[in-house]
């Protein structure tokens, strides 16, 4: 395959193949987070003035613990989507938008681990 | 900019801003300005599971107006964009499309986005007057 070819099938691969997928994702992660994020603000409230060893019993309770944790991944997941959608919508230059989005991915995916990561350590540790 | 140079389109100058184009780009602009809030989450994640010190760093932040200036607007690109979400969800299942509702649904996320952030804050501050 001559160097076009493999870039045309890259750029194929990279900005074509699952466009349906992800959209439905989006609006998967969307309708998840409706209620996800009612049930958050409202218990935000409650937290807001705490200290903060209501606000680590608060996070380390299993429901709050595992609520907690699928709201981490679906927010982050849906901002990822988000992000990419408008990165390819205004960033015409292959190079640029590709690294673009990798960053935007590879970002995201430190902060995921690093909400999952404290979520861990105070379910394990308070 | 195409790589080929050709113009593209749309050509956003040339029309006038109307409710629906504004509240489409909104929708983005708050969805760009929470990724970036998402950092609010992990710090408060992480402060909480590094204990005291940390923690009254990220209260203390938040407390200054600066601080609540941010959160303040992050509620809002929060309700808005959630309450616009519902739209566009609305869309995607067809329905709503006509120019009345469009603009009529416009205006409900409006005005249940800013109700929402304000029912919220005070909420906030009535539950917890010494922050006041």
């Amino acid at each position: 395959m001559n160097l076009r070819g493999y870039s045309q099938k890259l750029r194929a691969l990279v900005f074509t193949k699952g466009g349906v997928a992800h959209w439905w994702a989006q609006r998967f992660t969307a309708v998840l987070l409706l209620p996800l994020l009612i049930w958050l603000v409202v218990n935000i409230l409650y937290l807001f003035s705490a200290d903060i060893q209501v606000v680590s019993e608060w996070i380390g309770s299993p429901v709050n613990a595992i609520l907690l944790t699928l709201f981490t991944l679906v927010l982050f997941h849906h901002a990822q989507l988000g992000l990419q959608v408008v990165i390819e919508d205004y960033i015409h230059t292959f190079w640029l938008r590709s690294f673009a989005i990798v960053s935007v991915k590879l970002s995201l995916a430190i902060l995921c681990i690093l909400c999952l990561g404290s979520i861990i350590k105070i379910v394990l540790l308070g | 900019m195409d790589p080929r140079g050709r113009p593209l389109s749309p050509h956003l100058q040339v029309y006038k801003p109307q409710l629906t184009s504004v509240l489409s780009i909104l929708h983005r602009i708050t969805g760009v300005v929470m990724a970036f809030g998402t950092f609010v989450f992990v710090w408060w994640l992480v402060a909480v599971a590094l204990g005291g010190e940390a923690y009254s760093i990220l209260q203390d932040i938040f407390s200054t107006w600066f601080g609540r200036l941010l959160l303040f607007g992050w509620s809002f690109a929060l309700f808005y964009h959630l309450c616009n979400g519902i739209r566009h969800l609305f869309w995607d299942i067809g329905k709503g499309f006509d120019l009345t509702t469009a603009y009529r649904s416009g205006w409900i996320v409006i005005t249940s986005a800013t109700v929402l952030t304000f029912v919220v804050w005070i909420c906030a501050y009535t539950s917890i007057g010494k922050l006041l």
